[in-house]
C-alpha cells in the first residue's frame, strides 16, 4: 500500500487489498483476446505459486511495455505501443531546477510538461452497491481462471455514492453504470468461460496509438 | 530492459468504444472472446461488421440468432444474488 503508484493512484475513495472470488466479479469489458491470455498463461505455468499470482495481479516492479514515440509535425509527437495501457497521463507544471542534464533553449520561466505512459496496471476492482465490479486486469483474471485460480489479489476502491463512482470509475461502467450495479444479472467473469454466452472472434492485432498535439499563441493585451 | 508486453493489461475502455482503425492490410488476427447477448443487438452487430476479421463472410441473420439465444439465456440467470456464494 506505500506503493507511489498506489498512494496517487488509489487516494480518492478508501482503499485496501484483499482476495477476492473470481466468479463473483462483475465485469464490463465486453471481449478478451485470447492471445494476450495465451501469454500470459505461458508465463504463468501451469501451477502458479501465490507468489506468482500475486505478482502477476500486483506487481510491484512497474516494468515498461515496448513502446515508440516520434514527431510527426513541429506541434504534434506520437506514441505508440502494442499494450493499450499507453495512455494520456495529463499535465505537470515543472520548474527549471526539474529539468536535469537537459539543454535549456533559453532562459526557463517554467516548463509545461505532456504526460504519456501507463497507468498503475494493479489489478484493481471497484464495490458499489454490494457488487464488486472488475476495473483493471480483465485478461489476468480471466488467465487465473482458466489455470484453475479462484481467489486473487485485488486493489478495492470503496465507493458509497454514484458521485465518488463518478469520479473514479472509467469505461462503460462509467457510462452505463446502471448496467453493472442495478441489472439483476450483470456481466460477469465467468461469463467469459459460458458456450452459451461467448462467441470467438478473429480480430486484427492493433497498437495503441497516442497523439499529443500542442498550440502557443502570442499576443499584446492592454497593460490596466 | 524491456518488459514483455503480455505483462501489461489492455483495458479498461472498451476497444469498440474507442477511434479504431478496422481496415488492414491482411494483416494477422487473435482470436478474442466476445460476450454476447449483453450489449444491444445493433451494437453487437456493429462490432462484428467493424472489428471481425473475417467480417466479409458474417451472416447477420446467423448472428442475430446467437445473440437471440445468448439474451434469453442471460434472463434465466437473472436470479443471482451478489451476496450469495457462487
Amino acid at each position: 500500500m506505500k506503493d507511489p503508484l498506489i498512494v496517487n493512484g488509489f487516494n480518492t475513495v478508501p482503499t485496501n487489498i484483499g482476495m477476492v472470488e473470481l466468479d463473483r466479479m462483475v465485469v464490463y469489458q465486453k471481449h478478451i483476446d485470447l492471445a494476450h491470455v495465451r501469454k500470459l498463461k505461458e508465463k504463468l505455468g501451469p501451477a502458479p505459486t501465490d507468489e506468482e499470482i500475486f505478482r502477476t495481479c500486483l506487481s510491484v516492479d512497474h516494468p515498461m511495455p515496448p513502446v515508440k514515440w516520434s514527431r510527426a509535425h513541429r506541434d504534434t509527437y506520437v506514441f505508440m505501443s502494442p499494450s493499450n495501457d499507453l495512455r494520456f497521463l495529463g499535465t505537470m507544471r515543472l520548474k527549471p531546477n526539474h529539468i536535469k542534464d537537459y539543454p535549456p533553449p533559453g532562459t526557463l520561466v517554467g516548463v509545461i510538461g505532456i504526460a504519456v505512459g501507463f497507468g498503475s496496471n494493479f489489478l484493481n476492482a471497484i464495490y458499489a452497491e454490494n457488487r464488486l465490479v472488475l476495473h483493471n486486469g480483465s485478461h489476468r483474471a480471466y488467465a487465473l481462471r482458466d489455470l484453475g485460480v479462484t481467489h486473487v489479489p485485488c486493489i478495492i476502491q470503496y465507493v458509497s455514492s454514484r458521485e465518488e463512482l463518478d469520479v473514479v470509475a472509467s469505461g462503460d461502467l462509467a457510462d452505463h453504470p446502471d448496467l453493472y450495479l442495478r441489472n439483476p444479472r450483470p456481466s460477469m467473469l465467468k461469463d467469459y468461460f459460458d458456450p452459451k454466452l461467448r462467441k470467438i472472434i478473429p480480430i486484427h492485432r492493433r497498437v495503441r496509438q497516442v497523439t499529443v498535439k500542442f498550440a502557443t499563441d502570442d499576443a499584446y493585451v492592454p497593460a490596466v | 530492459m524491456i518488459a514483455d508486453v503480455t505483462m501489461f493489461e489492455t483495458e479498461p475502455e472498451e476497444q469498440t468504444e474507442r477511434k479504431t482503425i478496422p481496415v488492414t492490410n491482411g494483416d494477422e488476427a487473435d482470436d478474442n472472446v466476445y460476450l454476447m447477448g449483453r450489449p444491444p443487438l445493433g451494437k453487437f452487430l456493429r462490432f462484428m461488421a467493424h472489428e471481425a476479421a473475417n467480417r466479409e463472410s458474417i451472416d447477420q441473420g446467423a448472428l442475430t440468432d446467437e445473440w437471440r439465444a445468448a439474451h434469453n439465456h442471460i434472463r434465466t440467470l437473472r436470479t443471482w444474488n451478489p451476496l450469495a456464494p457462487s
